[in-house]
């Protein structure tokens, strides 16, 4: 087991720059996942840590070694790879044994722990059988498999679910998390999946631009994105932004002028706000966090018409445009009923509400939300 | 509502797979079954030079050419100098060029996978010699092998290896290794395009996956490139060692089987006898013993190299 410390990591691949100086702690034992969208520099950043690329600067440190100049296998990481990677023309036992071969194991240490391994991941029957003779999910397992076998330091995985269709990668998620559970091999973990980093992460680093844009613990950093970009990633549907001009009531109180409707900021945000007053706001709002209001409660209800409604099951997403003009996604019960055309009201749940600077994106009530809840 | 053909219609459909295949299995015959026959049939024919009628001989030609004449007529038992000296100087032909041709091929296609620098200047260089015409990388060849004006000698001379001229094309030996750098020289090109090609097959991937699991350079070779360069393989030893037994031009540019009969391989033997000789009866013969030997070499090929990485 291992701790992994990056430390001002950079690679540059001829006038790109992929991974732009990151840091980043992955504790021993943890399991964090590297998630962003494609181009975001997650994978490098995996190829680093793994030794298949070499860093152009920074420091990438496992354990108590920094291993910047150590090649791949001296680096006690297994990785499983987006398309498995799996020998072809090898058997299953053979691609399993092969990594332990080449470090010279002891013949009936490599037997065992393929047996064990086997055993773990339930292949046992697979073992004699090429990958082409495997399904989808079972080269999946084998090519975990072949990563635990040589019971490493650190597991890397590079979006592992990626290719298997949507139920077995729910049922595989599970089974990671079963199995990081049983191993406590610190594991790191790319994917461009946002659900599957939530559920499996107890670390989360949101990636875009070469650049982590967030750390912390996946419900953490959920309810409390540091940036637009975070806040957008995050979430499905996507958190819903809506830009206007910062203003202050006759009454002192703040408001934000969506252009024609206005949106009333709750007070514990007025000190954190005060500097913008008069600049162009965002207000970021989630589906869930959005309520369908008949009654006509009078704070921060905002008059909108239904576009378009999507059951999904365990709950109905609605689009909505509000009398502004700007367009909304609403997470609803599924029983509610409403039709296409309907005239609602929508309630904002004040204490979801996120503020941010529409030109740097950075979230202007972050530091207000932590120290809020650190006092609760 | 069923729709009803006209009788037309259904006849052209009828005759849609005859007159789709049926050009191409005219065709095939005309060029690959007909001379195969032929050639089967004179191997068991003699022609009478004075009637210039073929009289049936049965397996007299192929006598002739294995075994040693012994009173006018071939005995059984005691193969033919000539043929032995013929064949020996053929497997060493086609031996040492297609080894020697197959190693540095492969060197230079593994380079020029990497991620050189001129890498596409270079790979389109490194054709050029395959795409002169035989005869003329013979003439070429021919010129810079000569004793008393030829560049190599020149070149030697000047960086003071040697003092007098080498007689590289009339010494026996010498001559075959002339012919062996010639044949090197015009046909690595292609075992470099083949095995290139093949090696863009290889998965990115597993290179990584070797990587991470301690591979060394050998074993990355060995465990990942080699099984899939397999296919790629058996293409490029197929084909070189089938155009090198067949390989004529070079040998008859450059030395016509000379000196004596030190550089004398199968092909020009059999354009000898067939063509020069007129016996177009032990010719056939030949060409009966080459297709056998060929087919018996791709088969064997086929056992090592023919599995393809994905095969279960």
């Amino acid at each position: 087991m291992a701790h992994v410390e990056l430390t001002d990591l950079v690679k540059e691949f001829d006038d790109v720059t992929a991974v732009d100086g990151i840091s980043l702690d992955i504790p021993d034992e943890s399991f964090t996942v590297l998630v962003g969208p494609s181009g975001c520099g997650k994978t490098t950043t995996l190829r680093l840590i793994a030794g298949l690329e070499r860093a152009t600067d920074g420091e990438i440190r496992i354990g108590e070694d920094i291993v910047n100049d150590a090649r791949a296998y001296e680096r006690d990481i297994a990785m499983v790879f987006q398309n498995y990677a799996l020998y072809p023309h090898k058997t299953v036992r053979d691609n399993m044994r092969f990594g332990l071969e080449q470090h010279d194991t002891d013949e009936g240490i490599i037997t065992e722990r393929v047996q064990e391994t086997a055993e773990l991941l339930q292949i046992e029957e697979l073992l004699d059988r090429r990958p082409s003779e495997l399904s989808g999910g079972q080269q999946q397992r084998v090519a975990l498999g072949r990563a635990i076998v040589r019971d490493p330091a650190v597991f890397l995985m590079d979006e592992p679910l990626s290719n298997l269709d949507a139920k077995l990668r729910v049922q595989m998620r599970a089974e990671l998390n079963k199995l990081h559970e049983e191993l406590s091999t610190t594991t790191v973990y790319v994917t461009h999946d946002q659900v599957e980093a939530m559920t499996l992460a107890d670390q989360i680093a949101v990636m875009d631009n070469g650049q982590i844009q967030q750390v912390g613990e996946p419900t953490h950093v959920y309810s409390n994105p540091r940036n637009m970009f975070v806040a957008g990633f995050l979430g499905s549907p996507s958190m819903n932004f809506l830009e206007g001009t910062l203003e202050e009531s006759d009454a002192g109180k703040f408001e934000l002028d969506l252009g024609g409707a206005i949106h009333n900021v709750p007070d514990e945000f007025t000190d954190a706000l005060e500097p913008y007053l008069g600049d162009r706001v965002t207000l970021g709002i989630r589906p869930e966090n959005i309520a369908l209001n008949q009654d006509g409660v009078p704070a921060n209800v905002h008059p909108a018409t239904v576009e378009v409604v999507e059951p999904q099951g365990e709950k109905t997403v609605l689009e909505l445009e509000l009398a502004t003009g700007q367009s909304i996604k609403a997470a609803v019960d599924p029983d509610t009923t409403v039709e296409m055309g309907d005239a609602v009201n929508l309630r904002f749940d004040r204490d979801s509400l996120q503020y941010f600077d529409p030109t740097t994106g950075k979230s202007l009530t972050y530091d207000t939300k932590i120290e809020q809840q650190a006092t609760i | 509502m069923s729709i009803e053909k006209s009788p037309l219609r259904r006849k052209l459909d009828k005759l849609f797979v005859p007159l789709t295949v049926g050009p191409t299995l005219l065709w095939i015959a005309a060029i690959i079954i007909y001379p195969t026959a032929k050639l089967l049939l004179s191997s068991l024919q003699f022609r009478n030079p004075v009637t210039n009628e073929m009289e049936f001989v049965g397996l007299r030609n192929f006598q002739r050419l294995i075994f040693a004449r012994e009173g006018g007529d071939a005995a059984l038992g005691v193969f033919s100098p000539s043929f032995v000296s013929i064949t020996t100087n053929t497997v060493i032909y086609v031996g040492f060029s297609v080894s020697i041709s197959f190693l540095l091929g492969l060197g230079i296609a593994l380079l020029l996978d990497k991620d050189l620098k001129g890498r596409g200047w270079f790979r389109t260089a490194v054709i050029v010699p395959w795409i002169l015409p035989y005869v003329m990388s013979g003439l070429m060849w021919r010129w810079m092998f000569q004793s008393d004006f030829g560049a190599i000698n020149g070149a030697l001379q000047r960086l003071g290896i040697i003092s007098g001229n080498i007689p590289f094309l009339s010494d026996g030996a010498l001559a075959m290794m002339a012919l062996i750098i010639a044949d090197v020289w015009v046909f690595t090109p292609f075992i470099i395009i083949i095995l290139l090609a093949g090696l863009q097959n290889v998965p990115e991937q597993l290179y990584d996956a070797a990587e991470v699991d301690g591979a060394s350079r050998w074993s990355r070779f060995w465990n990942v490139t080699y099984p899939f360069l397999k296919p790629s393989i058996l293409v490029a030893l197929t084909i070189r060692i089938i155009f090198d037994i067949r390989a004529l031009d070079l040998v008859w540019v450059m030395t016509q089987g000379g000196p004596g009969k030190s550089t004398e391989v199968w092909a020009s033997w059999l354009y000898r006898t067939a063509q020069v000789f007129n016996e177009p009866g032990t010719g056939a013969a030949l060409g009966v013993v080459l297709l056998a030997v060929t087919f018996a070499i791709v088969a064997s090929l086929y056992k090592i190299f023919g599995e393809s990485p994905y095969e279960a």
